[in-house]
């Protein structure tokens, strides 16, 4: 064996110079303290080890970090909170990891019900923010998740059947190009890039902020119906007829959880096995109770369904906001038939030995099922619903496990699968191409090629990268 | 609509409100009790959890946010009834997660009372008595009466007594010099038996005595005042005790009513700063203590102990050492108002680098306030030489100066200001302190045992020292020399939640982690993060990360790009202005109206940039990030524009010259006049260097034509000059050998 000898190099020395002097000193590099907290995201099965982690405060800031990587050979990787970090699966060694935290922003325009938010805002802030004056977004089911990263995906909401995808109200982003150019992107100026960056995912450029709208909504009838594990089938099936008539002023999410011994869940229900029905209703109490009656009707063990300001269903999806290791792989189905519950209760439910946290099938459709007003690279999403294996498991030991058992879960929908994916809950070999209609992938790829030439963003689920999760490399 | 009869809140007694002498109801205890929290508060803003926790402490309600909430609406109600509900809140203002109370400052009788008592110390007698019986009427019984059982407002309850204890024994002494004393004698006594431990009310009976012809009576009571010290606390009498015993003994002449002495103020009369003049930073406003002095017991018991030994007469030096934003001068501004609590003098100052070229700038900025006091007497003067006099009124005098004579000019005029009450001599940053000042303080240092004269600086370590050596002569000296540590991980949990309410450990984890434990820092992403009511919870660690993982400086100025455009440039004219902003200056610097300026002063102050009164930076590193946000144009147009601002205020040569310096070059006569005369000014003061650059701009200018010969004639004139910026070699051996006792002014011989 060669012996390994580390030479000083007087290259890289000149690059860790030239990095330091970026963002004001907010910078890491190997070896510095704070390196390891900085280069992990939220999703801690992200094992990269970046040149440099860097927090530019602004867009000129980001223009600078670009203009740097690119004299250096480096790439960039732009990361909002990371909770989707395992789609940037590359070991990222010769990429600058920019987050965008620093970039807190926040304003809020009551009279023309919108928000400008900066790239490191999170739904939380402006769940909170908004709600003070009676206004809502379309966030996500996690308050802990980033609103620019989500709405670059698509973004499914509680209110999505009603409101379609939150990546269509968006109405201007501030994007910083490869070259460090700054545009202000609208749908008369730079409109490709206001169309890409509605759902386009990333690859044109570096979003630091964005325009979006909000919606009156001050209550809604919401809450959670739970049973026991042993009434899974009885509940899944019922909810799927249920779901599949629903008006589109319904958004629900059924699943099988394998409740955590954990703060953030209700103590009622920390360290069981149940099936959760989680239901928004745009609506005033005594519609929605007419609305669900349907549920009620099979006896949930515990109802907590209750006209509630829009604020508090931040917390309804029970999700955990420290950082964690999170696998999370998705199918788009069809249809939701009889023999299709069946599967899933025989490879994730309680007999199957599955690890998985939970097993979760979103109800899709209305209006995220048709296009958007607003173009956008995803208009829509396709299929009634999306099921969803998630691990959660903190032991490293069950990582590989529940990868294996999200992988298979998947497979067994497979007869029932739609071609396209929803990649923002997608993981592993996934074919990007499927992300978007043919005709918006063409779009898109044009967009990317002339934003950047010379492929200096890392991208999301990008072909032919090296494999870095903890996950899918196992443990010895 | 705004309400037309101003406000009036009264603590001194029960919690009320009037408007035109009608009273405004308030409601319940409790509701009342949030509106006395924020009168505690003295404006800064207080959180909501905070308020919580000290309004229902006891027996909190479910919820308890909400309960807070509906206090301050009813209470906005009752305090603005004319506003519509959504402009409510001019009184009682929403902050980030918490509120404030935004009353002008003559609004709340405690304030008023407090301001009295400390113009009444400039005054003379006949006057010094209306003033503070009228300040004593605002009582209309124990302060906040129905809260002094609550630890929230416990300190201010026993601040506000203790200064009404003060204004009592001020008012009685100052009816010493005008009433027959033989009827104050029952007074005095009732005065003494309230409180037998304060020395000053001993001190006033047995004066009293002395004046009513009881000599023995005087006597006697001194002595019992001496058992009481003694049985009580084990002590012995301060000097002002020592002082009259002896005075009464010697039957001296100073303790008749016509030789009594003017006291010196113990705050600044008039608190319009003057331009080149540096109040003494006012102390800190209740509540507030804990946040700035978090884990500084060792330093607050050594600075009590300095003070301690002052009151007794003996002075000493004590170094505070600590890298930038360690929390020096917090600690000194401390020290400052303590000290005047205990009734010391004291004079302050703080070295930068910008004004390092002014010679004795620092002395200057030491001893102004005193010689300005227009009450101190003209005795200060007679231990002193013409030579102190010439440095500290800037009397230009064209004959060389003797170094070492002005020196202990300077020092014995500091002794003769030590004798009527012990002096505190506070230098912050002593590390740009200019050589001459640098001098003197070495010269000071080695002679204050034995005078009640103290001196507390603080020093950043490995800068620079300008004085070869002497700053590390004085570190080795000091009879304490402490090393301010970082904050602890605790301090730190302290300091979050202060700012921004119940915190999560992660987040804590993260603050401490990424400030180091600097308080300054740590200030500074705490107001970023409040600025922009981030709440300290998980989600939110990377933003601290983000945040502080900046330098200082570079948080200062991302904070400023996120601030409004009126609020950067009344920042950036403090920036420019520096000793000589002020409410007046700023507003036309920054052209800006009046309230506009002020409503960006107030910003600024909540944000934690600012300390108001007079408007300063929190540190001088705030004040360095700002000038260097803004472009080498746009600073010399700030300059120039400061002359003009600042001519018109009668602001010394070679202050405006210091503009002039950065100012744009027009070529026009008026700048390099004003340039000539700043280098006389400077030369005058034996600030060479700073003269030689000040004509070496001169000759920048465009098209100087016939005056550059004489401009050039003035340079060479300042080549001439011995310089004394550069201690000589027998100068230091003086400081290194043994001490001569006070030295003659003659030169002194080299080794």
């Amino acid at each position: 064996m060669e012996p390994r000898v580390q030479i000083p190099s007087p290259a890289r020395d000149q690059r860790h110079d030239e990095l330091r002097e970026l963002c004001g000193g907010a910078v890491f590099l190997p070896g510095d303290p704070g390196y390891d907290d900085a280069r992990v995201p939220w999703n801690l099965l992200v094992d990269a080890h970046p040149a440099a982690v860097v927090y530019p405060a602004f867009a000129e800031e980001v223009s600078e970090v670009l203009r740097a990587a690119a004299q250096l050979g480096l790439r960039v990787a732009p990361q909002g909170t990371g909770h989707g970090a395992l789609s940037l699966d590359s070991d990222l060694r010769d990429a600058v990891l920019l987050r965008t935290s620093a970039m807190t922003d926040l304003r809020i325009d009551r009279e023309r019900r919108s928000a400008w938010v900066g790239a490191g805002v999170r739904w939380g802030d402006v769940i909170r923010r908004a709600g003070e004056v009676g206004l809502a977004g379309l966030h996500m089911s996690s308050s802990d998740v980033g609103v620019v990263g989500s709405s670059l995906g698509g973004g499914v909401s509680w209110y999505s059947r009603r409101l379609g995808l939150q990546s269509g109200t968006v109405t201007e982003v501030e994007v910083v190009l490869a070259d460090g150019t700054i545009v202000r992107a609208t749908d008369d100026e730079h409109a490709d890039l206001l169309w890409a960056a509605r759902g386009g995912g990333g690859g044109f450029g570096v979003v630091t902020g964005m325009a979006f709208d909000l919606f009156e909504v001050d209550t809604v009838y919401a809450g959670m119906l739970v049973w026991d594990i042993d009434h899974a089938e009885v509940a899944l099936r019922t909810w799927a007829r249920w779901a599949t008539d629903a008006p589109e002023e319904v958004t629900s999410i059924a699943r099988l959880f394998n409740v955590p011994d954990a703060p953030e869940v209700p103590e009622a229900l920390r360290g069981r096995q149940v099936v959760i029905i989680g239901i928004v209703v745009l609506s005033d109490g005594p519609r929605g109770a007419d609305l669900i009656e349907p549920l009620r009707a099979i006896d949930p063990q515990l109802d907590t369904m209750d006209v509630v300001p829009a604020a508090s269903i931040a917390t309804l999806h029970l999700e955990p906001d420290e950082p964690s290791p999170a696998y999370a792989n998705s199918v788009l189905l069809d249809e939701l038939a009889d023999e299709a519950i069946d599967v899933i209760l025989r490879t994730a439910g309680p007999a199957s030995g599955s690890r998985l946290t939970t097993t979760e099938i979103r109800q899709l459709g209305g209006a995220m099922g048709r296009p958007s007003p607003r173009a956008g690279a995803l208009d829509r999403v396709d299929g009634r619903f999306l099921l969803l294996g998630l691990g959660l498991d903190p032991d490293p030991s069950l990582w590989p496990t529940q990868r294996a058992d999200s992988l298979k879960l998947l497979a067994a929908l497979r007869p029932w699968a739609h071609r396209s994916v929803y990649l923002p809950m997608a993981e592993d070999d996934v074919d990007v191409e499927r992300g978007w209609a043919p005709s918006s992938w063409e779009r898109l790829r044009a967009i990317r090629a002339a934003a950047d030439p010379n492929g200096l963003f890392v991208l999301p689920h990008e072909p032919g990268r090296s494999s870095a999760s903890r996950a899918s490399r196992g443990r010895e | 609509m705004g309400e037309t009869a101003p406000l009036d809140l009264h603590v001194l007694g029960a919690v009320t409100a009037t408007r035109d002498g009608a009273v405004v109801p308030l409601g319940g205890k409790r509701q009342r009790a949030v509106l006395a929290a924020l009168v505690v508060a003295r404006g800064q803003a207080v959180h909501l959890d905070r308020l919580a926790d000290w309004v229902w402490a006891e027996a909190p309600p479910t919820n308890v946010v909400a309960a807070v909430q509906s206090s301050i609406s009813l209470l906005r109600r009752h305090l603005e009834p004319a506003a519509a509900a959504r402009r409510r809140g001019t009184v009682i203002a929403s902050t980030g997660g918490g509120y404030a109370l935004r009353v002008a400052d003559d609004a709340v009788d405690a304030w008023r009372f407090e301001r009295a008592v400390s113009r009444a110390a400039g005054l003379e007698p006949v006057a010094a008595v209306e003033e503070l019986r009228s300040a004593l009427d605002l009582w209309a019984g124990p302060a906040y009466a129905e809260y002094d059982d609550q630890p929230w407002a416990a300190p201010e309850i026993a601040r506000l007594h203790e200064l009404r204890d003060l204004a009592r024994e001020r008012l009685l002494a100052a009816r010493l010099e005008l009433d027959d004393p033989a009827l104050l004698i029952g007074d005095l006594e009732a005065l003494v038996a309230e409180s037998p431990l304060r020395e000053e009310r001993w001190r006033l009976l047995a004066l009293g005595l002395y004046r009513a012809q009881r000599q023995a009576d005087a006597l006697a009571a001194l002595r019992r005042a001496r058992d009481t010290l003694a049985d009580t606390l084990g002590v012995d009498p301060g000097p002002g005790l020592r002082e009259i015993e002896q005075q009464v003994l010697l039957q001296a002449p100073t303790l008749d009513v016509a030789a009594a002495r003017a006291e010196p103020p113990a705050a600044p009369a008039d608190r319009t700063a003057r331009p080149g003049s540096v109040p003494p930073p006012r102390p800190a406003p209740p509540g507030a203590d804990v946040r700035l002095l978090v884990e500084r017991d060792e330093e607050v018991a050594t600075i009590a102990g300095l003070l301690e030994g002052l009151g007794r007469g003996s002075g000493g030096l004590v170094v505070l050492e600590g890298p930038m934003g360690r929390g020096k001068t917090r600690l000194l501004a401390h020290a400052s108002a303590e000290a005047r609590t205990r009734g010391l003098a004291v004079a302050a100052a703080r070295s930068s680098a910008v004004e390092q070229p002014f010679g004795f700038g620092v002395v200057r900025q030491l001893f102004q306030p005193f010689v300005e006091d227009s009450n101190q007497p003209d005795r200060m003067w007679v231990d002193a030489t013409e030579l102190a006099r010439d440095v500290l009124q800037h009397v230009r005098d064209d004959s060389d100066v003797d170094g070492f004579a002005v020196l202990h000019s300077l020092y014995r005029l500091t002794v003769a200001l030590a004798v009527d009450r012990p002096l505190l001599i506070v230098v912050d940053d002593l590390h740009w302190t200019d050589l001459a000042s640098m001098r003197f303080l070495a010269y000071l240092s080695k002679r204050v045992a034995d005078h009640p004269v103290a001196i507390l600086v603080a020093v950043r370590p490995g800068e620079a020292d300008v004085g070869d050596g002497l700053v590390d002569a004085l570190v080795v000296d000091c009879q304490r020399h402490l090393r301010l540590a970082p904050l602890s991980h605790d301090a730190t949990r302290t300091l979050v939640e202060d700012r921004l309410g119940p915190a999560a450990e992660a987040f804590v984890d993260v603050c401490h982690r990424t400030t180091d434990g600097n308080p300054l820092l740590l200030e500074q992403v705490l107001g970023a993060l409040a600025c922009e009511s981030i709440p300290p919870d998980v989600s939110h660690c990377d933003t601290v990360r983000a945040l502080g993982s900046r330098a200082i400086s570079d948080v200062v100025s991302l904070r400023l790009r996120r601030m409004p455009a009126d609020a950067v440039a009344v920042a950036r004219s403090v920036a420019v202005l520096g000793a000589d902003a002020d409410i007046g200056t700023l507003a036309r610097l920054a052209e800006l109206s009046d309230s506009r300026m002020l409503d960006a002063l107030d910003l600024l102050v909540r944000s934690d940039l600012l300390r108001d009164d007079p408007p300063r930076f929190v540190h001088p590193v705030v004040g360095d990030a700002v000038y260097a946000m803004m472009s080498a144009a746009e600073r010399s147009i700030h300059h120039e524009r400061a002359i003009v601002v600042l001519r018109p205020l009668g602001v010394p040569p070679d202050r405006l010259g210091v503009h002039a310096l950065e100012a744009p070059r027009r070529g026009d006569g008026t700048t390099v006049a004003l340039l000539r005369a700043a280098a006389r000014d400077a030369l005058g003061r034996g600030a060479v260097d700073l003269a030689r650059r000040l004509l070496q701009r001169a000759l920048e200018e465009p098209a100087l034509g016939l005056e550059r010969e004489d401009v050039l004639a003035e340079l060479a004139a300042t080549e001439s000059h011995e310089s004394t910026t550069r201690p000589s070699r027998a100068f230091v051996n003086i400081l290194d050998g043994p001490d001569h006792g006070a030295p003659s002014a003659d030169p002194i011989p080299s080794a």
